[in-house]
């Protein structure tokens, strides 16, 4: 193979890639504003829905005014407005009142309706309330007793988190970020694949290109690194946009989510790793979709090929991010599930060297492979010249 | 500078079963020699073209151009070769002139040649209005002496044109054959195929009628109306036609 001749096509695809504008929007505009969107969008539901329900969770619903006493502080504690109404559970499905509260004897029933987040707000109140009430009567009673209220409380009981504040980011964003990148990835290279196989052919351009000096191997060569151009592109602006989203966006003005994002290493370690670990996929992604693409005759026949294979990456991309998973040498010889698993693992900062090999030379070698079925298909005049 | 010697191309059809699109077809082009093609749809004329520029591999026989084989040396094959066919399309995101640096860079032709050869090329077909310009932007006419740039950009001993003009008004279609007459006087061989009768007798020196992948018969007009005992090139075809018929 002459790498002069490839890189004379790679250059012509990639020139032509940058005039398309439908290429540049899956493979610039989407990645970039992603992630930002996202994040805005994240954290104003957050917000407006916390709103919604603190304003939704100030009534509660009682059978009549006239309250044992325990019953009115419990309520009075919890910050709660008593309204009267007959039928409670009619009353808090028409959300006239948040929840409810009776009481038959020593029985005290809260009514809530577990769907809605102010009603189950409401509830929660309410119990802290009545749970306080219920302590200082069973102090009052040991007092009187003259028992030592350290009786209620033999021993403590504590849980602490042993994970970091980078791992428990790690854990979060690794669940969302290996899907979204590969998604992405793979949708912004969609349309380069399906434009340099399937509309070239569909163009008439592909037989004056067959006609030159350029071998197949080098034409099919040349075009998959200009789809991996496209692929790793979008995975630049898309990790690039969600270091720069992680630490400026609109996510940190909630405090949690900040307490979280924060502490996630954004040094160029991470991001190299997150960048070397998506190489090999690009590269397995370009192949796969020049070979899948050089299939079809036109071009609507070759985006009908390439839309499943997008629903099938999804699947092991979300189980790939799942909690409860970790990469085991086996696992890493699963395709685009076991870059999923690096990626969280990267983030989280816990990945084994053995791990991070595997995963990346078996991508690489699922790269040849596709490689090799992709340079067999333009190989095969029965696929090049059918019409 | 191109020889063909027993020539088959088949296939496999679900339907009608071995097709022999190609069979057994034999004839020489020499240097400064316009040698046509023709024959009806379907003849084989593309597909005898296509081995020739090594996009189809044959079945049977063998073929060189410019004295290279085209299976064993394809490469070097397609190095020697300026391949246009009618329905051929083009870059539309690109320029003539991008196109011309593109096709010649593949032939691997120096970048200083690239620029002096282009650049007479643009001159030579009155490109310079529109060489800048990305092809969705231009006419046919024009697209087609872009087609014809790109195709003689390695300046390339061996012309293979398939049926050039099929889809150019009677202007354009003249361009193209005045470039051709041109290529001739340059010394280049040239196999064209056509179903425009009109066209072969003009450009022609020898003549194959080709048909059901088989070659009817080859010879200059002379010899094909002294074959046929008719004048005109239409004439001449059909009755080589219903001779295979009969």
């Amino acid at each position: 193979m002459r790498l002069s001749l490839i890189l004379v096509i790679l250059r012509r695809e990639v020139i032509d890639l940058l005039r398309d504008r439908r290429t540049l929007i899956g493979m610039v505009v989407l990645p970039l504003v992603a992630f930002p969107l996202m994040g805005i969008g994240v954290s104003k539901f957050i917000e407006e829905t916390g709103k919604k329900n603190e304003a939704q969770a100030t009534t509660v619903g009682v059978k009549s005014l006239e309250m044992t006493p325990d019953l009115q502080a419990a309520i009075a504690r919890s910050g709660m407005r008593p309204i009267v109404e007959k039928d409670l559970r009619t009353a808090i499905e028409q959300k006239r009142v948040a929840a409810g509260i009776e009481q038959n004897g020593q029985q005290i029933r809260l009514l809530v309706d577990a769907t809605r987040a102010a009603s189950n707000l409401v509830a929660d109140r309410l119990r802290t309330a009545l749970a306080e009430l219920k302590e200082e009567r069973i102090r009052e009673s040991l007092a009187k007793l003259s028992v030592p209220a350290a009786v209620l409380q033999p021993f403590r009981v504590e849980r602490v988190n042993v994970a970091s504040e980078r791992k428990m980011g790690g854990f979060l964003l690794g669940t969302m970020l290996g899907y979204i990148v590969i998604l992405l990835m793979f949708s912004g290279g969609m349309h380069p694949a399906v434009d340099m196989t399937a509309g070239e052919r569909e163009r008439k351009t592909m037989e004056a290109l067959l006609a030159s000096p350029a071998s197949r191997a080098e034409i099919v060569l040349a075009k998959i690194l200009a789809t991996v151009v496209a692929l790793y592109a979008t995975v630049l602006l898309t990790l690039g946009s969600f270091f720069i989203s992680m630490k400026s966006s609109a996510m940190m003005n909630d405090a949690k989510f900040a307490a979280l994002l924060g502490n996630i290493s954004l040094d160029w370690g991470t991001l190299a790793l997150l960048l070397l670990t998506m190489f090999p996929v690009a590269l397995m992604a370009g192949a796969l979709m020049i070979a899948i693409a050089s299939f079809a005759r036109s071009f609507k026949e070759a985006q009908s090929y390439l839309t499943p294979l997008l629903l099938l990456v999804i699947l092991p991309a979300l189980l790939g991010g799942l909690p409860g998973t970790e990469l085991s040498p086996a696992l890493s010889l699963i395709p685009i599930f076991n870059a999923s698993q690096l990626l969280k693992a990267v983030l989280q900062g816990e990945f084994t060297m053995a791990n991070f090999l595997t995963t990346f030379f078996a991508n690489v070698a699922y790269a040849g492979i596709c490689f090799y079925f992709a340079l067999r298909t333009f190989k095969n005049e029965n696929v090049m010249f059918r019409s | 500078m191109i020889e063909v010697a027993s020539l088959s191309r088949s296939f496999a059809d679900k339907k009608r079963g071995v097709v022999h699109a190609v069979n057994d077809v034999s004839f020489t082009v020499a240097p400064g020699e316009i040698f046509g093609l023709l024959g009806p749809n379907g003849a084989g004329k593309s597909t005898c073209l296509r081995m020739l520029a090594t996009l189809l591999a044959p079945t049977a026989g063998r073929a060189s151009v410019n004295g290279f084989d085209v299976q064993r040396s394809p490469a070097r094959v397609r190095e020697s070769i300026g391949f246009l066919s009618g329905d051929m399309g083009l870059y539309q995101r690109m320029t003539p002139r991008e196109l011309m640096l593109f096709f010649g860079r593949l032939s691997r032709v120096d970048e200083a040649t690239l620029k002096r050869r282009s650049g007479e090329l643009i001159e030579r077909l009155a490109m310079s209005g529109f060489a800048d310009s990305r092809f969705d932007k231009l006419s046919s006419g024009m697209r087609q002496k872009a087609a014809i740039a790109r195709a003689l950009i390695h300046n390339p001993p061996v012309l293979i044109f398939d049926e050039p003009t099929a889809t150019l008004d009677v202007v354009t279609a003249g361009i193209v054959e005045g470039f051709i007459l041109e290529a001739k006087r340059e010394g280049r061989c040239i196999l064209y195929s056509t179903h425009i009768m009109e066209e072969a007798e003009y450009l022609c020196d020898r003549i194959a009628v080709i048909n059901e992948g088989r070659l009817r018969t080859t010879g200059t007009m002379e010899e094909l109306r002294a074959v046929t005992g008719k004048q005109r090139l239409r004439e001449v075809f059909l009755d080589l036609l219903e001779r295979q018929v009969a």
